[in-house]
């Protein structure tokens, strides 16, 4: 058992991460590009089955590889592997090695077969997620502490959850439940804040945008994704699910197609697509879980590569406003082919990743006979030409002209983890049998028939042509737009001044009252026992000898009369 | 010299632009074309219809643009709202 643990992916990122504290020049980058690679070696190589032990009396399984495990495992490391890549010039030892903690994080949560073990990895993202957000600078401090309460109050949700669970069942295996009992719906709602679902989705645009060039990359990577892991795991087919998926998707189109700043553009992405998955889990059948599943390896990596082509913008321009970028392509031109390659994927254009794993989700909603669902889901997938699809390519590497921005392509590490990006969304969409073959259930699926592949033409065409027409109208303008996070921004925080200034008041009071009776208490004392107090200064012989000759006699008075 | 280039070079940049749109005006109507040789996988009845794709992508995005653009009108707010 301890051989499995030592050996296992997440370990191996652990002591990755340590060493890079101890390492610089290219050490330091043979450690930050070797241990990812070493993570998907052993991922491969990880135990078949189940690996136990008992802790307190509680039945543990640190490591349990099946088919979904193997899949999102294999799949965190590449992203880490990209995203280490990307990220060799970066100076921050701290965020880096957050990173690798955070990835090892994943994978311990990918494999773990009990909640207990679960928990633990969950909390280990939310600290090291919040340190790479910190990274970002001292612009980053404050939403980076916005995060950290949001994920913690997850997490404070998650645990009550697991521990009612383990109480009312005994049971701390990770199975599907039925949201049934107080403690599942606490599981349930711990997993949906971190999987960016309303109220609490403002966190990704919060927060993502917030952190450095490199750092977003690992951001877009890991908790979402995660989060739509755990929630096939355990609460598949919940019908809930799929109106906070399509809510979730849609809110993510809208705010994208007002968005300016690119990186928070692609934030509101992430929670659109993350509105699919989650909607996937709804509907629960085979097809649509392998659907989820295969939607969360493919995004994985056209979300990095997109992330990519943000940061190497703002690493580059030093500028992330679309209103200040435009006609980049000439001076980025890998840089824009990359990003293409990420809106075609994002938009599930035939031989891309996204076109065989998106689609499966569509399909499962109709052989469900969910008309609602079907329809929604197939407007949200025309969204798609809103944001990542056609908006942002347009607008930062082929729209207007803007005043003369010093660019280039951004440096060769960057450039390869792009094409490596880029290269994965192409490949897995033309031959996706070896993605296939990984998901969780035995389903026949043939994505590349006539009638799909012409829906899906027809759907982006068409939905391209209406945003070409009306494209004056979504202009980037400045400004920002208002998020359920104004709720606890403004009123929360009014509020939580008020309740501050009260309790500071009350405070005051209770210390000054005491005071003043110590005060009075202190004056007695000093009056009464002081230098010249009755009792405390020196009497004279006389009046002593009278004092002590008056209480004798009083004693024997009384003596006598007893 | 310098006029010369301007004047040569306008009239390729609109003709460029004019012949894009006429093959995406091209493409568009043939992909709807298509409908009447593919056959769809019906389901839902409408989904089978010629054309349905097509004119529903554009109603979802048009609609969706009217949606953000309602939002915008409610909810823009300056970037210095927060002060962070």
């Amino acid at each position: 058992m301890t051989t499995s643990l030592l050996t296992s992916p997440a370990s191996a990122l652990l002591v990755g991460a340590l060493a890079l504290l101890f390492t610089r020049g290219i050490a330091h980058k043979i450690i930050l590009l070797g241990f990812p690679v070493l993570a998907l070696i052993l991922v491969f190589h990880a135990p078949t089955g189940s690996v136990t032990a008992n802790y307190l009396g509680y039945a543990l399984t640190p490591i349990r590889a099946d088919a979904l495990a193997l899949l999102f495992g294999a799949v965190f490391a590449l992203a880490a592997f990209l995203g280490a890549l990307f990220a060799l010039d970066r100076s921050s030892t701290l965020e880096l090695s957050s990173a690798l903690v955070y990835a090892a994080g994943a994978l311990g949560v990918v494999f773990a077969g009990d909640w207990i073990t679960l928990f633990v990895w969950w909390e280990i993202m939310a600290i090291a997620s919040t340190l790479i957000v910190v990274c970002g600078g001292e612009k980053a401090y404050r939403p980076a502490f916005r995060y950290a309460l949001v994920h913690f109050l997850g997490g404070v949700l998650l645990m009550a959850g697991i521990a009612g669970e383990i109480a009312m069942s005994g049971n701390t295996t990770i199975t599907s439940l039925k949201p049934d009992s107080w403690p599942r719906w606490l599981i349930l709602a711990g997993l949906l804040v971190n999987a960016g679902a309303p109220p609490f989705w403002a966190w990704v645009s919060d927060a993502y945008p917030a952190s450095s060039w490199s750092g977003m990359v690992f951001l877009s990577v890991f908790t979402t994704k995660t989060a739509a892991y755990v929630l096939m795991r355990a609460f598949p087919g919940v019908e809930g699910l799929i109106w906070i998926g399509l809510v979730m998707a849609v809110y993510g189109i809208v705010y994208a197609a007002l968005e300016n700043d690119i990186r928070r553009l692609l934030a509101f992405v992430i929670v659109s697509q993350m509105g699919i998955k989650v909607a996937g889990v709804g509907i629960g059948t085979p097809l649509a879980l392998n659907g989820v599943a295969a939607h969360s390896a493919a995004a994985v990596i056209y979300t990095a590569l997109l992330v990519m082509v943000a940061g190497s913008v703002m690493r580059q321009t030093g500028k992330t406003r679309m209103s200040d970028l435009g006609s980049l392509a000439a001076a980025m031109p890998l840089t824009a082919f990359a990003c293409m390659i990420g809106a075609l994927a994002i938009a599930a254009f035939p031989l891309t990743s996204g076109f065989v794993s998106k689609s499966m989700i569509v399909d499962a909603a109709a052989k469900q006979h969910l008309p609602g669902v079907w329809i929604a889901l197939l407007a949200v997938s025309a969204g798609v030409v809103l944001h990542a699809g056609l908006r942002l390519p347009w607008l930062v590497f082929f729209g207007a002209p803007k005043p003369r921005i010093a660019a280039g392509d951004p440096p060769q590490s960057m450039r390869i983890a792009m094409a490596l990006a880029a290269v994965l969304c192409m490949v897995i969409g033309i031959v996706p049998d070896g993605l296939y073959v990984m998901l969780p259930h035995q389903v026949t699926y043939v994505p590349y028939t006539a009638s799909h592949v012409l829906v899906q033409l027809q759907l982006l065409s068409f939905a391209a042509l209406t945003f070409y027409l009306m494209r004056d109208l979504l202009k980037p303008q400045p400004g920002i737009t208002l998020d359920l996070d104004w709720l606890y921004r403004r009123p929360g925080a009014w509020l939580a001044c008020g309740f501050d200034d009260l309790t500071a008041g009350a405070w005051t009071r209770l210390v000054s009252g005491i005071n003043s009776k110590a005060a009075w208490l202190h004056d007695l004392l000093v009056t009464h026992h002081g230098p010249t107090g009755t009792f405390g200064r020196t009497w004279p012989t006389g009046t002593m000898a009278f004092w002590t000759t008056f209480l004798l006699g009083a004693f024997l008075l009384i003596a006598a009369l007893g | 010299m310098r006029d010369t280039r301007r004047t040569s070079k306008a009239p390729l940049t609109t003709l460029t632009g004019k012949d894009m749109r006429k093959a995406a005006l091209v493409i568009l109507i043939v992909l709807v074309l298509f409908d009447l040789v593919v056959k769809h996988h019906e389901v839902f009845g409408i989904d089978g219809t010629f054309g349905f794709v097509a004119w529903f992508g554009a109603l979802a995005c048009f609609c969706l643009i009217l949606l953000a653009l309602a939002v915008g009108s409610l909810l823009r707010a300056p970037e210095s709202t927060y002060d962070d």
